[in-house]
C-alpha cells in the first residue's frame, strides 16, 4: 500500500499536469441557489421513496403490509432462518467474487494490450467493448444459451461463469484503459532507463499507479455480476438459484415481509459498499468512463 | 492478453451472430433444418408481435425522455451548485442501484400496489378513486424503467455538464445572450454528447427489459422482451426466441441511429471532433 500512495506524490506533474491542462474552468457557487438544492433533495426523495417504504414495512408486524404500524423484528428472525435465501446469497457472493477476480485479471491484461501493444486494433476493440456493454442482457443471455444448447452443453455452472464474465469484463477494461491513457509511458521508461527489467518496471511503477482503477473495475464487476438477473435466469443450472432469482420467485407470489427485511439488509450493505467505492473512485468513476467510451463511439 | 480478447469475441460477438442463423431453423430446439418458417409466423401476427415491439420501443423512449428531464437539472445542480459534498450526492443517487434491481422492482410493487402508500396518498388528495391502481399497467412499467435507469442518465449528463467551460458562458453573456439563449444555444448543445451517451445506456436496456414488465405490467404493460423470455423459459421455441431477439436488437440499433441523426440535426456541430 505504501507504494500506492507514494508513487504519484513522488512524481507530481505526470498525471496532475495533464489533467489541469484539459480541465474546463467552472465556477461553483459557494452557496448553491436554494431552488437547485431543493431540486436535488426532491430527486433524492423520489429515489429513496420505494426503498424507505420497504425499510419501514420490514419493522411492521402485519403480514400484508397493512397500516396500524406495530413495531417488530420478527421478519429479521424469519430471514435468519430462511435457508433458501441464505443459500442463494452465498451462491451469489461466490459467483460474483470469482467472476470479479477473473474479470480483473483478464480485463487488466486486455487493457494493457489495447493501450500498449495494439495500435490500430485499439479502435476495433473499443467498438467491440462498447457493443458488449450496450446489447440488452436479455438478448446476450438468450444468444449464449442457444449456442450452449446447439453445442449440446445446455445450462451449467461453467456457462453461468462465462456469461457473467463476458458481461463484466468490458467494464473493467474500459476503466483501466481510461487510467492507462491518462498515464503515458514516461515513468515506466524512466524506470527502464535506470536499469529495471520490463517486468520489474511494470510491477514497481505501472501497477501501483493503476491499482485504484483496477480495484474500482473489480468492484464494478462484482456489483454487475451480483445484479445480473437475465444472465442468471437463462444460464444458471436448474436448482442453482442466485439471490436475484430467489427474490424473483418470491416477488411473483406477491408481498412478503421476509423480502422487506432482506431488502433492508442489502441496502445497508449497498450503502457501505457505495461509500467504499466513493472513497476509492474519487474522481474517476467507472460508469463515467464507460459513458465517455460510448460518447466516443456514437458521437 | 490476446486470449481475453478472443474470449470476448467467442462469448459476445459469435453468439450474437449465430442468433441470425438460429432464427432461421425450424423449432423447437436449435438442431432443426433451415426453413425460415418462424419469421413467417412472426410476420403473420403483427397484432401481437408488431404491437409489443412498438410498445417496447415506445416505453424505452418514454423512459429515456423522463430520465433526461429529471437528470439534466440534477446534473447541473450537482456540477454548479454543490461544492464539497458533490460526490456524496452522486453516490446517494447511485447507491440503491447497487442492490439487486429485483429488490427495487419489488419495492416499487409494494409502493404502487392497491392500498399501498402511493395509492393511499393519491386517493387522499383526490387524484385517484379508491379501487384504482397503477399496478399491472404500462404506466407502472414506465415508472419502473425510468426509476431503474435514472442514475445512468445522471452520470452521463453530469460528465457532460462538468466539461462546460464557464468562459464560454461569459462570452455568450458579453455578446448579449439572455439566460434562455445561453441555455438553448450554448449549454444544451454542449451536453448533446452526454445526452447521446445517456440515450444509448438508458434506451437500450429499457427497450430490452422483460422482468419489470412481467412483475409490474400485467397484460396491459407486457413487453417484447417478456415474450422472448417466455419463448425460451415456457414455450420452448428457441428459433422463434432467436428471431425475435434479432428483431428487437436491430430495431433498437436502428432507432438509436435515427435518434443520433436527430440530435445532430438539432445541435449542428455539437457531436463531432471532441478530443
Amino acid at each position: 500500500m505504501a507504494t500506492t500512495t507514494e508513487a504519484p506524490t513522488a512524481h507530481p506533474g505526470a498525471d496532475t499536469a495533464l489533467d489541469a491542462a484539459d480541465a474546463p474552468r467552472r465556477s461553483v457557487r459557494r452557496r448553491g441557489r436554494p431552488g437547485w438544492l431543493a431540486w436535488l433533495w426532491l430527486v433524492l426523495g423520489i429515489v429513496y421513496t420505494p426503498v424507505a417504504v420497504v425499510i419501514v414495512l420490514s419493522f411492521n408486524a402485519s403480514r400484508y403490509g397493512t397500516l396500524p404500524f406495530q413495531p417488530t423484528t420478527q421478519w429479521y428472525a424469519a430471514l435468519a432462518s430462511n435457508d433458501a435465501l441464505i443459500a442463494a446469497t452465498g451462491r451469489s457472493i461466490v459467483l460474483s467474487t470469482t467472476v470479479a477476480l477473473a474479470a480483473a485479471l483478464l480485463g487488466t491484461a486486455l487493457a494493457l494490450w489495447i493501450v500498449r501493444v495494439a495500435q490500430r486494433g485499439a479502435t476495433v476493440f473499443t467498438v467491440l467493448l462498447t457493443t458488449a456493454i450496450t446489447v440488452p442482457w436479455l438478448i446476450l443471455a438468450v444468444a449464449m444459451l442457444l449456442v450452449a444448447n446447439a453445442v449440446g452443453l445446455g445450462r451449467g455452472l461453467g456457462l453461468l461463469f462465462l456469461g457473467s464474465l463476458a458481461v463484466a469484463l468490458p467494464y473493467v477494461v474500459l476503466v483501466v484503459v481510461a487510467r492507462l491513457q491518462g498515464l503515458g509511458t514516461e515513468l515506466e521508461d524512466a524506470a527502464r532507463s535506470l536499469g529495471a527489467r520490463p517486468i520489474t518496471a511494470f510491477r514497481l511503477v505501472t501497477l501501483p499507479l493503476i491499482a485504484k482503477a483496477v480495484l474500482g473495475g473489480t468492484l464494478l464487476a462484482f456489483v454487475i455480476t451480483f445484479n445480473n438477473f437475465p444472465i442468471h435466469f437463462f444460464l444458471a443450472p436448474f436448482g442453482y438459484n442466485t439471490l436475484p432469482m430467489e427474490i424473483y420467485t418470491f416477488v411473483l407470489s406477491g408481498y412478503d415481509p421476509d423480502i422487506n427485511a432482506l431488502a433492508t439488509v442489502l441496502i445497508g450493505v449497498a450503502v457501505t459498499v457505495g461509500l467504499v467505492l466513493l472513497a476509492v473512485a474519487r474522481r474517476r468513476g467507472g460508469d463515467r468512463t464507460a459513458a465517455a467510451g460510448i460518447e466516443e463511439v456514437w458521437g | 492478453m490476446l486470449p481475453s480478447g478472443l474470449l470476448l469475441v467467442a462469448l459476445v460477438v459469435a453468439p450474437l451472430g449465430l442468433l441470425v442463423y438460429f432464427g432461421l431453423l425450424s423449432g423447437p430446439g436449435v438442431d432443426g433444418r433451415v426453413t425460415g418458417e418462424e419469421w413467417g409466423r412472426i410476420a403473420g401476427q403483427p397484432e401481437l408481435y408488431g404491437r409489443l415491439l412498438l410498445r417496447s420501443l415506445g416505453l424505452g423512449l418514454a423512459a429515456t425522455a423522463l430520465t433526461i428531464v429529471v437528470a439534466w437539472p440534477t446534473a447541473w445542480a450537482l456540477s454548479r451548485h454543490v461544492r464539497r459534498v458533490r460526490a456524496l450526492y452522486l453516490a446517494l443517487v447511485i447507491i440503491p442501484h447497487l442492490t439487486s434491481s429485483l429488490l427495487l422492482i419489488y419495492a416499487m410493487y409494494v409502493l404502487i400496489a392497491p392500498g399501498g402508500p402511493l395509492m393511499a396518498a393519491l386517493v387522499g388528495v383526490g387524484l385517484a378513486g379508491a379501487g384504482d391502481s397503477l399496478l399491472f399497467t404500462r404506466w407502472a412499467v414506465l415508472l419502473m424503467l425510468a426509476y431503474l435507469f435514472l442514475p445512468f442518465m445522471v452520470i452521463a449528463l453530469y460528465a457532460a455538464v462538468e466539461r462546460i467551460d464557464d468562459t464560454v458562458l461569459d462570452a455568450a453573456r458579453s455578446l448579449g445572450a439572455g439566460s434562455w439563449q445561453r441555455f438553448r444555444h450554448v449549454v444544451l448543445p454542449l451536453t448533446a454528447p452526454g445526452m447521446l451517451a445517456g440515450l444509448v445506456i438508458v434506451f437500450t436496456p429499457a427497450a430490452g427489459a422483460f422482468v419489470e414488465a412481467q412483475i409490474l405490467g400485467g397484460t396491459d404493460g407486457m413487453m417484447f422482451g417478456t415474450l422472448i423470455s417466455e419463448q425460451v423459459s415456457r414455450v420452448n421455441n428457441q428459433p422463434r426466441a432467436a428471431a425475435m431477439s434479432v428483431i428487437l436488437l436491430v430495431s433498437i440499433l436502428m432507432l438509436l441511429g435515427g435518434l443520433r441523426w436527430g440530435l445532430r440535426r438539432a445541435f449542428p456541430g455539437a457531436l463531432r471532433a471532441r478530443r
